[in-house]
């Protein structure tokens, strides 16, 4: 493929910088990839955490004697677990209520002295709806500050941010292989202006258009390889760091709680074959680019 | 295998180079291509080796009319086609070796039989020492003989060649006439432009002759011996056609 060549193509100025400008092409792309991929684990875990349960909260009321609190929370737990497309429903304790405060309220958020509302966690089926509205009606009607909060908008609103950030990390993979093809779209005319004369000669001597393109396309080929190499080793020299710095930081900030950045290993293999992509991206916009050039030769 | 019908050539706003060029080489002929310098040999030739199309005319080479030709076709024919340029059109970068390999590159030609051929045919040229030279360090002399190499490894049907002869001392020259009339001994048709009137004496073949943008044939051989074929015709349009007699004697 990178064998004989009559165009003395590696020796043009232009060429020479072709490997570094699509190594960095494949740099940017590494790393909106790598984002991408990353956001998308992010988004499944949440996903897969929150598969759509319910919390109600039944705020204190200091008003009421202990007893009428206990009737108003059988009242609801039974109104609730007798909806339809509940499967179940629990009280939390106050740790666990005082564990969910903690990232706010510090690790005494347990001691403090502070009324915690009742909270009951409700699970329910994933192939039918609950009438949100018409639990919460009912409920108020039992405890009129009730609240229920469907978890299922929250996780929705935020898959939807990943989302729109995974569609940007891809515009900027497109965009980062799009300036890599303009340049070897620019290469590619430049080194067709310097050696006109000899493909020129070439063409008289009975070369098909095909002969002088696979010139230039196994040219490209090998810078782009070169290139996506370069590009790819500091691209995964940075995704590794970062991975390690972020997990550092939230690891210092929230001690003991997991946020796994590291990519997985096929993930790995998807940015390991950027390169050749990006290789083949070169080699079919160089081909392309001299057929169409040479066709408006006379 | 060369049809010149009404052909003219002119560049841009100038005056015309050829006009009304009408003549007929038939496969397997020898002919000289001889006018004043600027008389218009270089342009006929390019118009024979597809370089340059006619302005007004037809130009028809092995039985296919030139104009009639898409971008894809020409290749094949441009194969059939081996060129002496007259300023030697070498790739600069490319060894004496290379340059006289493209042809059988081009070709697909496996790379052990192009080692042979090309190395047997510089060797016949007096270049064997230079096979990995590269032209800016050749002699002019030397430089034309890599150009008559790589115009005649491939055994083109028609072999084209502007004034082969114009660098090489009188040895070489006629060296270099042998392996043209070699090459027309084995079927190939040649069209040698030039102003040596002595090259074009000492070998009896017949004469295209530029004057004033138009074409005459001239035979310097004997009637008899081309009994089939005119031995010359005047004016504008002219013919000649029918397999050439061979000169006695020739190499």
């Amino acid at each position: 493929m990178f064998g004989h060549s009559d165009l003395p193509l590696n020796r043009d100025a232009s060429a020479r910088f072709l490997p570094w400008i699509i190594g960095f092409m494949t740099y940017l792309c590494i790393i909106a990839v790598a984002a991408a991929l990353t956001v998308d684990r992010v988004a499944e875990r949440w996903h897969r955490a929150s598969p759509g349960n319910l919390t109600v909260e039944l705020p204190f009321t200091a008003e009421l004697e202990t007893e009428k609190r206990a009737e108003q929370l059988d009242a609801a737990m039974e109104l609730i677990t007798g909806t339809p497309g509940v499967t179940g429903a629990t009280v939390l304790e106050d740790a666990q209520i005082a564990a969910l405060l903690e990232p706010w309220l510090g690790p005494d958020a347990g001691q403090l002295d502070v009324p915690l509302p009742t909270m009951i966690a409700v699970t329910r089926r994933t192939d039918s709806a609950i009438d949100l509205a018409g639990l919460r009606a009912k409920l108020q009607q039992i405890v009129p500050t009730a609240q229920v909060d469907d978890h299922g908008d929250w996780v929705a609103d935020a898959l939807g941010f990943l989302r729109s950030l995974q569609a940007l990390a891809a515009a900027l993979s497109g965009l980062a292989l799009a300036a890599a093809a303009l340049t070897v779209i620019f290469v590619t005319r430049t080194g067709l202006a310097t050696h006109r004369g000899v493909i020129e000669v070439v063409h008289l001597i009975g070369a098909p258009d095909q002969y002088i393109a696979r010139q230039f396309q196994a040219q490209a080929m090998k810078h782009g390889m070169l290139g996506g190499i370069v590009g790819l080793a500091f691209g995964a020299a940075t995704v590794l760091g970062i991975g390690r710095v972020i997990a550092y930081s939230v690891d210092a900030a929230n001690p003991g709680l997991s946020f796994d950045f590291l990519l997985l290993p096929w993930q790995w293999v998807v940015l390991g074959l950027l390169p050749l992509v990006v290789a083949l991206l070169a080699m079919f916009t160089a081909r392309r680019t001299v057929m169409r050039s040479l066709a408006r030769m006379p | 295998m060369i049809l010149f019908d009404g052909v003219a050539v002119q560049y841009s706003a100038g005056p015309p180079i050829l006009r009304d060029v009408t003549f007929t080489l038939a496969p397997g002929s020898f002919h000289f291509l001889v006018g004043r310098s600027g008389a218009g040999k270089s342009s006929m030739l390019k118009v024979m080796y597809l370089g340059l199309p006619p302005t007004r005319g037809t130009v028809s080479l092995f039985g296919r009319d030139v104009a009639s030709l898409n971008r894809a076709e020409m290749p094949a024919l441009r194969r059939r086609i081996g060129v002496v340029f007259q300023d030697f059109r070498l790739i600069e970068h490319l060894s004496t070796f290379d340059n006289v390999a493209l042809p059988l590159r081009i070709a697909g030609v496996r790379e052990a039989d192009i080692k042979k051929h090309v190395t047997e045919l510089l060797s016949w040229v007096g270049l064997k020492d230079h096979l990995d030279a590269l032209p800016a360090t050749l002699s002019g002399g030397q430089q034309q003989r890599v150009s008559i190499a790589r115009a005649v490894i491939a055994r083109p049907s028609l072999l084209l060649a502007d004034e082969p002869t114009g660098n090489v001392d009188d040895v070489i020259g006629l060296r270099l006439m042998y392996l043209f009339e070699e090459l027309n001994r084995l079927g190939t048709t040649v069209v040698i432009a030039t102003h040596n009137d002595t090259l074009v004496s000492r070998f009896s073949h017949r004469q295209l002759r530029i004057e004033d943008g138009s074409i005459r044939v001239f035979d310097p051989r004997p009637m008899t011996a081309f009994p089939s074929t005119p031995a010359s015709t005047t004016g504008t349009a002219a013919a000649t056609s029918g397999t050439p007699a061979r000169r006695p004697g020739a190499a």
